[in-house]
This record gives structure tokens, C-alpha cells and sequence, in this order.
């Protein structure tokens, strides 16, 4: 007999969030979650606390006893209390500190930070091969007070093309071991360089830090291969998992290590692209981090700021973005708008109490997305089926509408894709489950996880405001038909509810292109109802907003009512 | 029920605070030794500007037989211009010189390390009392009775200087007329917030650190330009220290205080202290953990009520909505203002310490 009922549970860096899942005729299905603030700030210092308070709203809600003596009951007992098995993920530890070194240009770095972040790090200085050798300057310097801190985690040396010249990563390293040996500690350095320097680097390094080999960043240009790299940073990062006050009594009832976050999340994205055959985006808004996950065609790249999230680094944000950029989506005035966004960074657990607040942190998200996107190195968002979003704040939001449009304008898709919202931040604990029991997690992931938003179809292309982008008809399958015509400039939402089909037509003006690299070309494509309808995006790419305060409030005021709130 | 953050606050008691080294270094003091605050209790040396010379490849001798050519090695100090290696014989001989004066902290690979300008950091104990524990090589616990106060944010290390509460500031604030000469040496606390120019005045008149109720984010840029401390209590802003602290602060003005900005960690909010240390003729009590109930003391950290305190009225099982319509764990709130309200448990923060 296989396990059959499960506790799962996310440990976030504000909310600690749980589910039950269990057998229920014949099929895995959520029965019952339950979430509480995370236990890692005083006067708590310990993240138990906060998953046991969680663990006992559930027990109340599912009417179940999972907890004796301040532990999960395990196995489930004849009378029904406990659970199989439980598993956790979590983003509430500190990221790996890491120093980057690459080869000359700008390739082999570019690719290492890319590895770097796509878990959760803190890169803390990037040097290239004549950087180092040139060997001054503020930038060595806070690697050596790193070093003498003791608080570096981890080197990772990028570059050289297979066959390449193997003399400067010697060189490199041999400049390294001078400085590593000149600190306090002995740091991880992961070596993902051409293999051919693989030996000559180990006999120069070998002693002065703790080594590892990963398969080569760059192996010939133009192709990259992060998983190597980023198998050994996760790897350290379970060390850092290790150091989170209070998770040894978590991990205790698990039936596997507790995972990053990120990493479950990632499993999760990359099997809805493949069960469903789409190019998925994921999107993650956490208190400390922002998350997005591409899988597309057997492709999968995750980029994660560890510095930044709806809380936690916000600070850090305005200093890059200025508070202006910000403030450009309300549709008000708000006074002491910066010192509030201050305020939130440093109580990064208080929550909106006020209408004005919330829209506030909405006008938040949105910058964190794109911001994160441009983080990427991309400069839109490249066409994708499906947008997932999943955290704290967009996961509180009564209105869908609201969620529909942050996604909208955080990330402004093109062409036509589904919106969905991870509800209840189930995705990366699902994710965590697939380890130990599969079908488990696929049978939740089909019908529990996500609250389809929609339907958007955003057509590329310029007009004059108020010209026509394109026309549509929508015939519905259970009867009836709706047609109109949508201009540039605006957003129209078209009711297509839950369970709903219909059949789309849309009819793009001369220079508008509707996702199928053609403007003009029309399309008829079978369509999902939501909790939000059809949404037609014409507002055109990238979003424009007028710099005047008042129109600008005007314009973002006309978009939330054409959206229905 | 789930109680919320605590916002330490001990009128009087047994107070500890951690001093740290900002790199491992060595601790002079034993468990059990009285300190005072100018007392100096630990000792690192602070890395500084280095560079990479690489020795072995400018004279062209083979890496590992560098040594033999280096008259100067490791841990001695060099004069910029100074021959430090020599290769080769007359009239071939090859000179290597100092490319700046400094300290030669490592060789390897026919490489040297050099430190530019290296000095050493004496850690203070800025606090009078018993040290309770050494953290080996980085610090000490430093017990004292007295009296203490936890910050919001506070930047630019530790003080220690007499609490001067700012006497002819309009509005509370430190502006460039509230301040004179008189704050020269002290812990200067403002009821209310700083201007940029009040900062600046402050620093010309060389105070040793300034409390604040809250400060606006736009001078958070400027803030570490200066050469002392900056904490606030409540929050950015144009916030005045709630009612409860700031009695405090004028009950214990004249007396020497210690402030610590604490360090920054990235997902745990480790908060500033203030602490006043003082013998009342009675034995301090250890602190007890907060008691979250209906009376209990709290102040209210998010908009629309940032600032405020007020008594929790009533626990209510159910959640209440917000204003813009999601439901919410909160209690009751009898604000000192006279006005009752409802805040989501998230919001508030339990003064802990019953006495104020």
C-alpha cells in the first residue's frame, strides 16, 4: 500500500504556508491549507514555531488531528489523525554569498551570472581574467574583506571554450590562491571552465579552497550549459537550508531534505509545459525574492533575485528604479509614497490595510517583475501559452481583475496566452511532492493548484490612439455569439466564465500582429473561460505612459475600469 | 492566539548587548571582568586597498624560486620605491620596487600580496558592566542593568555619549537652529525628524549620535556620510517617538547611554538598541517574555495608524475584513487619541515591558 495522505509546507521568508492532501475517491486532492508568519526574526528565532501555529489552523479548518507532542503524526492512524508523509520547501535561508570570475569579454561572465542566478545568491563582486590581473581597486578589495569576514560561500569561475587556451584560467587561478590563502576561511569555488584546464586549475587551487567540478559553462559559442553549475550551488545553498534557526525539528518528520523554493517551483513549471505541451512562464513574488521560470520546447531557465522581493530589499529597489517609476501606476496621489515603500522594507511582515497601500504594493509588483524580467538580460517578454503567478501579495488579492492586470502590465505578454494564479502558493510544495510521490502532485497540480485568470491576447503594433487594433467574434459553445472591435490604447474584457469555450476570431487592422509573426494576418483560435473573461490587450508594446501626472493618473485610472474595478 | 512581532522596551532590568568585531580578530577580556565603556575589549585588523605584484614574471625567474630572490617577505612593511626583489647579476641585474608603501601579506606563485595601508580596529565596550560570554575571536556579551530601548532602523555603528534631549526644537525637529554647541560629545534624541541641514549642523557641532522618531527616506542616501549613528524609533517619515519611549528618554536624560545599530542580516530583522545603564538601589529583573492579551501595550506600524499606541480592547476569534475587502486576523486597538479600531495582527508590534 503506498502513502496516501500528505502534509506539504513552504517556509517562506514572511508566511509559512502548509496543505493537507489526501485520498479522496480514488484521487490525490487538497482537503485543507493553512498558513501563518514565518518564526526566523526575534523575539521567535525559530521557523518551527510559525510551521507548527500553521500546522494547527489546519488541524481546526480540515477538523483533524495532525500534531502530538508538537510533532506531525505519522503514519496516518486508523482514527484518521496524522498523515503518509510530509514534505517542505523553503526561500527563508540566506543565499550563498558568491564572487564570479570569468574569461576576457563578456560572454563567459554573462553565462556565470546566469548560473548564479538562477537559485539564491547574492553575487558580491564579478571579475574578468584582466580585471583580477590588473589587481587593485575597490572590487578586490570587498573580496578580500569577504574573504576576512568569513562570509563568502563560493567562486565560480566561468569560461574557455572547449580546445580554447587553457594559460589564462591558470593564471586566474593562481591569483585567486593568493588571495583565497590570505583569508580566513576556505571558500567553495566551483570550476565551470574549459575542461581541458580542469587539472592544471585543481593542482594550483587545490588545498587553498574546497573544489569542485562542474561540466563547462560555455562549452562552444553560442551554446551554454548551466545545469552543471547550478547543481553544485544548489547544493551549497542545502548547507544554508542546514543554518535556518529551527528547520533541524522540521526536517525531522520530512521524507526528504527540505528543498529551495525555487527549485521545486521550477520542477512544477517545467512539468505543466510538458503534460500540456506549452511554453510556460512562472512567475514568483516573494517577500525576499522574485522568481521567473521559462520552459519552453525542453528548455528551462530560471532567473531569481535573492536581493529583492515584496518586502525585504526594497530599498534597494527604489535606489535602481527611483520612486517615480513606481508611482507612475496609481491612479492618486499619495503622499510619503517613498517613505511608505521604506517602511514596508523594513516591516516587510505588516500588510495593506488601506486601499491606498494596497494599490501601492500593486504599483510595486508590477516594477519587480519587470525589473526582474530586464534582469535577464531580455528585452520583452518573448511569446508564451501560459503565465503562472504564485507569492504572497497577488495570492491575497480578492479581485482576479486586479492580478489579471499586474501580470499585464508587470510583464506586458504579446500574442495570446492563459493567465493563471497559484492560489494558495501550492505550486513549489507540489513540486517537493513529486520527489517522493508523483501522482500525488500531478493529480493536485490538474485540479486544485491554479484559478484560471483568462484569456489574453495582446496584438503588437502602432496606431494613433483610438484607431481600431482589431476586430474579434467570439462564439460561445453553449450558444450565442459576441463581436465587436477593439482600438489602440485600451484593454476590453469580454465575459467567457469558468468552464466556458468559445470559438475566437480575431481580425487584426493592417499593422497590428496578433502572435503569428505576420501584422494583418487574422486567426481563429478555441478559447477558456476564467475568473476573469477575455482580455484584449491593446495597449501596445512596450506600455506607454505619459509623463504629466494627470494624464498619467487618467490613463492608469481608464485601464483599471476598463478591467472592471 | 498568535501574538505579534515584540518591540523590546525594558524601563528596567537586566540588559545584555552583543559588541562584535567587524573581522575576526583577538578578545582582551575574560568571562566575569568588569568593563567600562572606553574600555577596550577586542582588536581586529581591517583589511585595506592591496595589490596583486607579480614579481616572478617583471624579473622572469621561474615562480617558485621567487623566494629566493624577495629581500622583503610576508608580514614586513615596505616604502614605496623600496627594492623588495633582485634578480640577476651586475650590470644584468633586474630590481624589483614597491609600486606603493604597505604591508606584504601573502606570496605564492611568484605573486605578492600587498596591503596598502593596513590598520587595526579596537572594538570598545561603549557599555559598563560584567562581560558574560566571549564569542571566540569575533566579540563579548556585555550584562549591565539599566534600561533599554529598541530602534527601527538605525545606521552608522555604535556610540556612546550622554542622552541630551533636544530642548528648543520646533516641532521636535532637528533642524540647524535647535542645535548648538551644548550637544557637542552627546546622544542627541529629537522628538520628531531631521533635516538634511539639521544633520549637518549636528555633524559640525560633533555630536556622537542622534535618535530620531523617524526620518524622511529621501536622507537615507546622506545618512552614512556621516561620521556618528543615526537611529529612529518608530519609522521613515515625519513620525514623533511614541509617547511611551520618549518619556523614557526624558526620564533618563543626563545619563550615559550606548546605541548599536546592530548588523544587517537579510531575512531576520535583528533591530538597534539604545541602552542606559543604571543601579536603581533594587536588583534589575531578567526580562519575561511578552504577554499578548487584552491590556496589553502596542503600537501600530502600518498606514493608516503608523505611529500610533494604543491597548489591545478585544481578541476577536474571527477574521474582520480590511478596508479594500480581504479578510484578516486582527485585534481591537483603544488608541491613546480615545479612538477604537481594528488592525491586522500583522500591523502591530507588542511593547514589551508593562511598566511604561
Amino acid at each position: 500500500m503506498g502513502l496516501e495522505s500528505f502534509v506539504t509546507a513552504d517556509l517562506g521568508s514572511i508566511t509559512t504556508r502548509v496543505t493537507l492532501i489526501d485520498q479522496v475517491a480514488g484521487e490525490y486532492r487538497l482537503v485543507a491549507h493553512g498558513s501563518a508568519p514565518t518564526t526566523l526574526s526575534p523575539p521567535w528565532e525559530d521557523i518551527s514555531l510559525g510551521f507548527l501555529e500553521a500546522i494547527g489552523k489546519m488541524e481546526t479548518v480540515a477538523q483533524r488531528r495532525l500534531l502530538a507532542q508538537g510533532r506531525l503524526i505519522t503514519p496516518e492512524g486508523g482514527d484518521g489523525s496524522g498523515i503518509d508523509g510530509f514534505v517542505a520547501t523553503t526561500s527563508a535561508m540566506e543565499p550563498l554569498r558568491l564572487v564570479v570570475a570569468g574569461m576576457m569579454g563578456p560572454w563567459s561572465l554573462r553565462s556565470a551570472l546566469r548560473a548564479a542566478h538562477s537559485t539564491y545568491t547574492l553575487v558580491e563582486g564579478a571579475f574578468t581574467v584582466d580585471e583580477l590581473r590588473l589587481s587593485s581597486g575597490e572590487g578586490l578589495l570587498d573580496f578580500l574583506r569577504l574573504l576576512k569576514e568569513g562570509s563568502l560561500d563560493a567562486i565560480l569561475i566561468s569560461g574557455g571554450a572547449e580546445g580554447g587556451p587553457t594559460l589564462p584560467l591558470v593564471e586566474m587561478a593562481k591569483d585567486l590562491a593568493l588571495l583565497c590563502a590570505s583569508g580566513e576561511m576556505r571558500p567553495h569555488l566551483i570550476f565551470a571552465g574549459n575542461e581541458e584546464a580542469r587539472a592544471l586549475v585543481a593542482e594550483v587551487l587545490e588545498g587553498v579552497v574546497d573544489l569542485e567540478m562542474a561540466s563547462n559553462l560555455l562549452p562552444r559559442l553560442g551554446e551554454e550549459s548551466l545545469a552543471g553549475a547550478q547543481e553544485l550551488l544548489e547544493k551549497l545553498i542545502g548547507g544554508k537550508i542546514a543554518l535556518i534557526p529551527g528547520i533541524g525539528s522540521v526536517e525531522r518528520c520530512s521524507l526528504a531534505p527540505i528543498q529551495p523554493t525555487a527549485r521545486a517551483l521550477g520542477w512544477a513549471i517545467r512539468y505543466l509545459a510538458q503534460e500540456y505541451q506549452l511554453k510556460v512562464l512562472g512567475v514568483d513574488i516573494g517577500g525576499g525574492s522574485v522568481g521567473l521560470f521559462s520552459a519552453r520546447d525542453d528548455r528551462y531557465f530560471s532567473a531569481l533575485t535573492s536581493d529583492v522581493g515584496l518586502g525585504y530589499g526594497l530599498d534597494r529597489l527604489l535606489a535602481e528604479i527611483g520612486v517615480e517609476q513606481i508611482l507612475r501606476w496609481l491612479p492618486f496621489d499619495l503622499e510619503g509614497a517613498r517613505d511608505r515603500i521604506f517602511n514596508k522594507a523594513f516591516r516587510p511582515r505588516t500588510f495593506p490595510q488601506s486601499r491606498e497601500d494596497l494599490f501601492l504594493e500593486q504599483a510595486v509588483a508590477r516594477e519587480l517583475m519587470a525589473w526582474a524580467l530586464e534582469r535577464t538580460g531580455e528585452r520583452a517578454l518573448a511569446p508564451v501559452d501560459l503565465i503562472v503567478a504564485t507569492g504572497g501579495l497577488l495570492s491575497h488579492l480578492s479581485d482576479p481583475r486586479q492580478v489579471a492586470l499586474i501580470l499585464l502590465d508587470g510583464l506586458q505578454p504579446t500574442g495570446i496566452s492563459s493567465l493563471a494564479l497559484d492560489e494558495f502558493s501550492l505550486l513549489p510544495q507540489l513540486g517537493a511532492l513529486a520527489m517522493a510521490e508523483p501522482l500525488a502532485a500531478a493529480q493536485v497540480l490538474a485540479r486544485d493548484t491554479l484559478l484560471n485568470l483568462g484569456t489574453v491576447i495582446a496584438p503588437l503594433g502602432v496606431a494613433k490612439e483610438g484607431e481600431i487594433a482589431l476586430r474579434f467574434k467570439m462564439v460561445y459553445s453553449e450558444g450565442g455569439a459576441i463581436e465587436g472591435e477593439v482600438s489602440y490604447g485600451s484593454l476590453e474584457v469580454i465575459p467567457l466564465p469558468f468552464g466556458q469555450r468559445a470559438t475566437l476570431e480575431l481580425r487584426p487592422t493592417q499593422s497590428f500582429d496578433v502572435g503569428l509573426g505576420r501584422k494583418g494576418r487574422g486567426a481563429t483560435t478555441e478559447v477558456e473561460g476564467g475568473a476573469v473573461g477575455l482580455i484584449i490587450d491593446a495597449r501596445g508594446r512596450p506600455l506607454f505612459l505619459p509623463r504629466e501626472r494627470a494624464t498619467q493618473q487618467e490613463k492608469v485610472q481608464k485601464w483599471m475600469w476598463e478591467v472592471g474595478f | 492566539m498568535y501574538y505579534p512581532s515584540a518591540f523590546k522596551v525594558v524601563p528596567y532590568g537586566l540588559v545584555s548587548l552583543e559588541r562584535l568585531l567587524p573581522f575576526p580578530g583577538e578578545v582582551l577580556v575574560e568571562p566575569g571582568q568588569r568593563v567600562e565603556p572606553m574600555d577596550v575589549v577586542g582588536r581586529a585588523h581591517i583589511p585595506s586597498q592591496v595589490r596583486i605584484l607579480h614579481v616572478a614574471q617583471r624579473l622572469s625567474v621561474a615562480e617558485e624560486d621567487l623566494q629566493k630572490y624577495l629581500l622583503k617577505g610576508p608580514g614586513e612593511r615596505v616604502e614605496q620605491g623600496e627594492v623588495i626583489a633582485v634578480a640577476g647579476r651586475r650590470p644584468f641585474r633586474r630590481l624589483y620596487r614597491a609600486p606603493a608603501e604597505g604591508r606584504i601579506v601573502n606570496e605564492a606563485y611568484g605573486r605578492l600580496l600587498l596591503e596598502l595601508s593596513p590598520s587595526t580596529y579596537e572594538l570598545r565596550a561603549y557599555l559598563k558592566g560584567v562581560i558574560t560570554q566571549v564569542i571566540s575571536s569575533r566579540g563579548v556579551v556585555i550584562e549591565t542593568s539599566g534600561a533599554m530601548m529598541e530602534g527601527a532602523w538605525a545606521i552608522g555603528g555604535d556610540a556612546f555619549g550622554v542622552l541630551k534631549i533636544l530642548g528648543q526644537a520646533p516641532g521636535g525637529r532637528l533642524v540647524p537652529e535647535a542645535i548648538d554647541m551644548g550637544y557637542h560629545g552627546a546622544i542627541v534624541v529629537a522628538e520628531s525628524w531631521a533635516t538634511k541641514e539639521g544633520l549637518g549642523k549636528a555633524e559640525e557641532i560633533g555630536v556622537r549620535g542622534v535618535i530620531l522618531g523617524s526620518l524622511p527616506s529621501s536622507l537615507v542616501g546622506f545618512v552614512p556620510s556621516l561620521s556618528f549613528p543615526v537611529m529612529i524609533m518608530e519609522g521613515f517619515g515625519e513620525i514623533p517617538i511614541s509617547r511611551p519611549l520618549f518619556s523614557l528618554f526624558r526620564q533618563h536624560a543626563g545619563r550615559e547611554a550606548c546605541m548599536a545599530s546592530g548588523i544587517p542580516h537579510r531575512l531576520r530583522l535583528l533591530r538597534p538598541q539604545v541602552i542606559i545603564p543604571f543601579l536603581r538601589g533594587e536588583e534589575a529583573p531578567r526580562g519575561e517574555g511578552p504577554t499578548f492579551k487584552e491590556g496589553a501595550l502596542v503600537r501600530l506600524v502600518r498606514e493608516p495608524y503608523l505611529g500610533k499606541v494604543g491597548y489591545v480592547a478585544s481578541l476577536p476569534p474571527q477574521k474582520r475584513k480590511v478596508e479594500w475587502g480581504v479578510e484578516v486576523e486582527g485585534v481591537e486597538v483603544d488608541l491613546e487619541e480615545g479612538e477604537r479600531v481594528f488592525v491586522p495582527l500583522a500591523n502591530l508590534e507588542l511593547l514589551e515591558g508593562s511598566s511604561l
